[in-house]
């Protein structure tokens, strides 16, 4: 299938983005491209009239005058409407964005948005928006539609001279005009492929150019050493555009040659019409402006490339939409409230396309109100039961059912919201700290009371107290607040998932929320939480026995399978692999109690 | 930051030398033909000045050629552009491979982290990321601004031919171009304003487009909520851009005004000169069909000038970045070496650390001494000032006061990474290095990264042998999703690469480890620092190195020779295990206890 030409798609676009506007500016364009057909007549008319009649005469001023009329309008009409384009380009570009974002938020699924295919769009869309953006292409689309029409419109005026004339000339420059485009179109096939095959020098120049890497980089010296790579990277990237666009030759000559043909013979035809007496010079002076207008058609300014790359982004943008338009989970009951007992039935979940299994066979009963801690070493699963549980992935055998109905028969959104979840990575807005706990207020703004208590069950007071501006102070120094350090993070994260069980999640789910405290909160850590939580139901992973050994029921999980499940005291007992970590972890402490 | 002088000179200059450095063919081709091409609508007017005095006395001959001159011209004309267009395509690729070269070789030699710590050079360097393309695309604004120039040119000359009053029309083109630069500069110091909100739209649409961040975005139900505040963000600065440049069209709507008058002017001054038979017909013809050009060349020049003038923002924007690494690196660059071998070790006078824009001390009066060869556990609660000291000590930070001294010799007087060629380390935060495995190991210490033995040695070291023997190509197995075909790692895995990593130097002067097992495993953590800890304690003897290290297990603390308790940016106790734990009343011995407890 051909793909739609980038003018076509921004034009297209910038429509359904803001109908009336964009009308407007068409409108403005096809005035602005009436222009030089308007200049060629008048310019006719001044020479009959300033040849033919006495000086100062009243037509001759008033055919100056429109001619200066024409001439203002030339002048300012384009910079209007490039200001009108940008205004409208700017919307667009905010409209794709929220395309994509909420293109992004509709499979209920990560299998969807993980797909390579996915995550290659989405990198080569968010390439282009940092690059030449769609206001650039719309401004673009402007400048080039109001040189085209113009052009083109100087070609309809040679046609009041001979029809036969005139329709041949506007073709063979129309002809000349696609194949100059036609070689402009592969550039843009280069352009639309460039963004994967850059993929590695971009990673590249981002690690170098941004600040996660910066401590390492300069401990380590790797400044010189990854530009090498990157020079390595890009100029393998470049040869491979440039091998898929083909020589500009033939088209070159092809076209000098139709155009030497059309301009010599029109102009003959002029002249001898002239010196016959057929044309007077008035009507040979209009003739001949049209006809050497015509020219612009041809033209190829650096906008086409901004079209091109804009445009291409805007496809990209359809073709994520249609990649995930699919995804959505609706019109499935919702699930009970309070959820019930929630069982793993041998659920068993590999990656899409993976032979390996991530888990398998679990049988596993989550009651409600009840703490369940997962333990195991890394890779063991406990990350992919809580995604199961939360409805992140589906199973891939076996079933989870809530109250004995699966649930994968339910509203999959709905179920999800039901979990306030604090994974091992989590978003630090560079918000407002009141931000960062309630980004989605459940009812109008979060007040610092309702915050403050919250706050206190986090061990967050201190960090509140010490912000310049309190809740309002912005989490980043990048935005003129402060940076926070990582366990203080880590409690932002906590206060924000028990916000969220307070706006109506049912079910707590923790991935490792100790990793980055110190000494004093995780030992009072099991204490506060349960005070916090009070009868809702928490799903605690952890690598810290000491807060583990409290939880109401402990899952051991070993190869993706379930091992061992029961309390502290009955694994302990049970000498088993729990047994086993436990003292492992507790020896270094027990060595010290000693000496 | 500074503006010097210089930058603004060379701004244009620079634009266009990145062109000319990064490819001279395509540069040089695309100059002659941008440059020439523009002339040909000039001799096309001449041409049919030509035709019509030849018709006019009746000289079939000229007619015939001028017709095939105009001909010539028009083929030569509509022929060059695809050329033009491959020609410039080429150089605009290649131009924006050399920026990107020179973002990244500018950044990297920043000497300090704190710079990219400051706003205001995040800001610079988000806008120059933004206005890239401005710069890859410069030299084809100059040279469509040189055709546009030699247009003027030619076009003047025939003119004044003519009659010398008519070089009056193009000086009163003058105020039009003028207005078109004004709106160009409003349009840069709009962008400026809104860079901000810019910068905060970005951040939101990061964070809501990142598959990293999909899991709290569904939980949470997140999505309408961040396309709400990236589209109130991103509206406030467009905003602000649009209004700015809707105010400027009155200046040039004025303009215009103007330069019709004096349109309107000559035409009356080339007929009435014909009228009492000063000009033939051919020259009222062509000085009607000049003007008119003139005007469409304002329209294209304004065009072209405010596409050269967003280059010379940005090329302006790029030197300042450029004067600013300089003079960031002869601030903190001496001329010593950094020694082979600690003696004394590493001392700390009355630092203090205030991060920029912050009023906050992140760290103050600290002055301890760090004896060679020894190895140091620093603990303290979040945010007291861990690793802060770890930056400090590696030279990644400036103190705001106090000095930081290697064998008496202060760290501001070593070359520039002098220093930090002497250590090694593993940070909170770190890297994920997307190469093979062998090459994310081995970049610790880049002189012997493509010996086998020494990355295997270090990847035994950081006890990830395990997670290399699951992967599919073992070494050679490409990490993450930059490759086509990468493995991703948990964050576990890639701690464990992070701590080979930092074994890969023979012999440092000082090993920094910032909570170096926080994502590693529970049944390995512990385990796992005290054996590295042991190792790295043999290497460092090598240099006599000290070995620092923080952590929140307490049960590292008792593996070091010394002890440094932070508590709200001060060092409230230093000492070994236990002599602290000899003070009964003090944090340490709270501390200790309240850990141990939770095990028994």
């Amino acid at each position: 299938m051909k793909p739609t030409a980038p003018v076509v798609l921004l034009t297209r676009h910038a429509f359904r983005t803001a109908p009336g506007s964009t009308t407007g500016l068409a409108l403005l364009v096809l005035l602005a491209s009436a222009l030089p057909a308007g200049l060629a007549i008048a310019s006719g008319a001044l020479v009959a009239t300033g040849t033919t009649l006495p000086d100062a005469s009243g037509p001759l001023l008033g055919t100056a005058f429109a001619l200066g009329i024409l001439f203002v309008l030339q002048q300012v009409l384009l910079p209007v409407a490039q200001v009108f384009a940008e205004s409208v380009g700017r919307r667009l570009d905010r409209e794709v964005a929220q395309r994509v974002l909420a293109a992004l938020d509709r499979p209920r699924e990560l299998a969807a948005l993980t797909h390579s295919r996915t995550t290659e769009l989405v990198s080569a869309i968010n390439d282009g928006l940092a690059g030449a953006t769609a206001r650039d292409a719309l401004v673009g689309v402007v400048n080039m539609a109001v040189a085209r029409l113009g052009s083109a419109a100087g070609g309809v005026v040679l046609c009041a001279y001979q029809w036969w004339l005139g329709v041949p000339v506007l073709l063979v420059h129309a002809y000349v005009m696609v194949l100059v485009s036609r070689c402009y179109q592969r550039a843009l096939a280069s352009a639309e492929g460039a963004p994967a095959r850059f993929r590695r020098a971009r990673y590249l120049r981002d690690l170098l150019c941004t600040a996660p890497a910066a401590k390492e980089i300069r401990v380590f010296g790797l400044a010189a050493w990854i530009l090498d790579r990157y020079a390595e990277e890009s100029s393998r990237a470049l040869e491979q555009v440039r091998s898929t666009r083909i020589g500009a030759g033939r088209v070159g000559v092809q076209s000098a040659l139709l155009l030497l043909a059309v301009h010599t013979a029109t102009f003959v035809m002029l002249a001898l019409d002239v010196r016959d007496g057929g044309l007077s010079v008035p009507m040979f002076t209009t003739f001949a402006v049209a006809a050497t207008g015509l020219l612009g058609i041809t033209t190829v300014w650096p906008d086409l490339l901004n079209i091109a790359v804009g445009g291409g982004t805007l496809l990209l943008v359809d073709q994520l939409e249609d990649r995930l338009a699919h995804e959505d989970a609706l019109g499935s009951p919702a699930p009970p409230r309070p959820l019930g007992t929630i069982v793993f039935e041998g659920v068993g979940f590999r990656y899409p396309g993976s032979s390996t299994w991530v888990v398998r066979g679990l049988d596993l009963t989550f009651r409600p109100g009840r703490t369940t801690a997962i333990v195991g070493v890394n890779g063991a699963g406990k990350t992919t039961v809580a995604k199961l549980l939360c409805g992140l992935y589906r199973p891939t055998e076996g079933r989870i059912t809530v109250d004995g109905v699966d649930i994968r028969t339910l509203d999959t959104a709905q179920w999800q919201r039901r979990f306030a979840g604090l994974f091992q990575d989590w978003v630090r807005w560079s918000l407002s700290l009141r931000d960062n706990v309630a980004f989605r207020a459940p009812a109008g703004p979060a007040t610092d009371a309702e915050l403050t208590a919250l706050a206190r069950w986090c061990g967050l007071a201190e960090v509140v107290d010490r912000l310049p501006a309190g809740w309002s102070t912005p989490l980043s120094r990048a935005f003129g607040g402060v940076d926070l350090s990582g366990g203080e993070w880590q409690r932002v994260g906590l206060a924000r998932a028990l916000w969220e069980l307070r706006a109506g999640a049912e079910v707590l789910l923790l991935d490792e929320p100790t990793s980055a405290q110190d000494v004093r909160s995780e030992t009072g850590f099991y204490e506060l939480l349960r005070s916090a939580t009070s009868d809702r139901s928490v799903v605690l992973i952890s690598h810290r026995f000491s807060i583990v050994r409290q939880a109401d029921h402990i899952v051991v999980l070993a190869g993706g399978a379930v091992v061992e499940q029961g309390d502290h005291i009955s694994l302990m007992s049970a000498n088993g692999t729990y047994a086993h970590m436990f003292t492992l972890q507790s020896a270094p402490f027990s060595e010290g109690v000693r000496s | 930051m500074t503006k010097p002088a210089k930058a603004h000179r060379n701004a244009l200059y620079a634009a266009i030398a990145l062109s000319w450095t990064a490819d001279r063919r395509a540069t040089l081709l695309t100059f002659v033909g941008f440059g020439l091409r523009p002339a040909l609508p000039v001799l096309i007017a001449y041409l049919v000045k030509v035709m019509v005095d030849a018709a006019v006395v009746g000289d079939t001959d000229l007619l015939v050629r001028a017709a095939l001159g105009i001909g010539t011209a028009a083929a030569l004309s509509a022929g060059s552009v695809p050329y033009a267009v491959e020609l410039s395509t080429r150089m605009i690729e290649s131009t924006a491979v050399l920026v990107d070269r020179k973002l990244m070789t500018l950044t990297g030699s920043l000497p300090t982290v704190q710079d990219l710590d400051d706003p205001e050079v995040l800001d610079r360097l988000e806008v120059l990321r933004q206005e890239r393309v401005r710069l890859s695309e410069g030299a084809d604004a100059v040279a469509l601004v040189l055709g546009a120039a030699v247009r003027a040119g030619v076009t003047a000359v025939v003119l004044a031919v003519v009659d010398p009053f008519l070089l009056l029309t193009p000086l009163l083109a003058v105020p039009a171009v003028v207005a078109a630069s004004r709106m160009q500069a409003r349009r840069t110091a709009a962008l400026d304003t809104a860079a901000a909100d810019a910068r905060l739209a970005r951040h939101l649409y990061e964070v809501g487009s990142a598959p990293r961040w999909s899991s709290e975005t569904r939980l949470f139900g997140l999505g309408p909520a961040i396309r709400r505040r990236y589209h109130e963000a991103a509206e406030r600065a467009d905003r602000h851009v649009v209004g700015a440049l809707g105010r400027a069209l009155l200046p040039v709507t004025a303009a215009g005004v103007l330069f019709a008058a004096g349109y309107i002017g000559a035409l009356l001054l080339v007929t009435r000169q014909f009228a009492a038979g000063g000009a033939t017909l051919g020259e009222v013809v062509l000085t009607l069909n000049l003007v008119t050009l003139i005007s469409i060349q304002v329209g294209q020049a304004v065009q072209f000038l405010a596409f050269l003038h967003q280059t010379v923002d940005a090329s302006r924007r790029l030197l300042s970045l450029e004067s600013y690494v300089e003079n960031s690196v002869a601030r903190t660059g001496g001329d010593r070496s950094a020694p082979a071998v600690l003696r004394y070790g590493i001392s700390l006078a009355g630092v203090g650390l205030r991060y920029p824009g912050s009023g906050r001390w992140a760290l103050r009066d600290v002055s301890l001494h760090l004896p060679a060869g020894s190895v140091v556990a620093v603990v303290g609660v979040n945010g007291a000032g861990k690793s802060s000291l770890i930056k400090l000590l590696t030279g990644l930070y400036e103190p705001t006061e106090g000095t930081i001294t290697v064998d008496g010799e202060s760290l501001t007087g070593f070359r520039p990474g002098a220093w930090q060629a002497r250590t090694s380390g593993c940070f909170q935060d770190f890297v994920r290095p997307e190469f093979t495995v062998a090459t994310a190991v081995g970049v610790g210490d880049l002189a012997t990264a493509d010996d086998p033995d020494a990355v295997r040695a270090a990847v035994r070291h950081g006890a990830a042998d395990g997670i290399v023997a699951a992967l599919p190509d073992g070494l050679a197995t490409p990490l993450g999703s930059s490759h086509a075909n990468g493995t991703e790692l948990s964050g576990g895995q890639w701690q464990r690469l992070a701590l080979a990593r930092a074994r890969m130097r023979p012999s440092p002067c000082l090993l920094v480890l910032d909570e170096p097992t926080s994502a590693i495993d529970p049944l390995a953590e512990d385990v796992t620092l005290r054996r590295y800890l042991a190792a790295a304690r043999l290497t460092a003897a090598r240099a006599n190195g000290v070995t620092v290290v923080a952590s929140h297990r307490l049960a590292t603390a008792r593996a070091a020779d010394l002890v440094i308790v932070i508590a709200a940016g001060a060092v409230v106790q230093f000492g070994s295990h236990q002599r602290l734990m000899a003070d009964s009343d003090g944090p340490y011995r709270e501390l200790y206890e309240r850990q141990s407890g939770a095990y028994s």
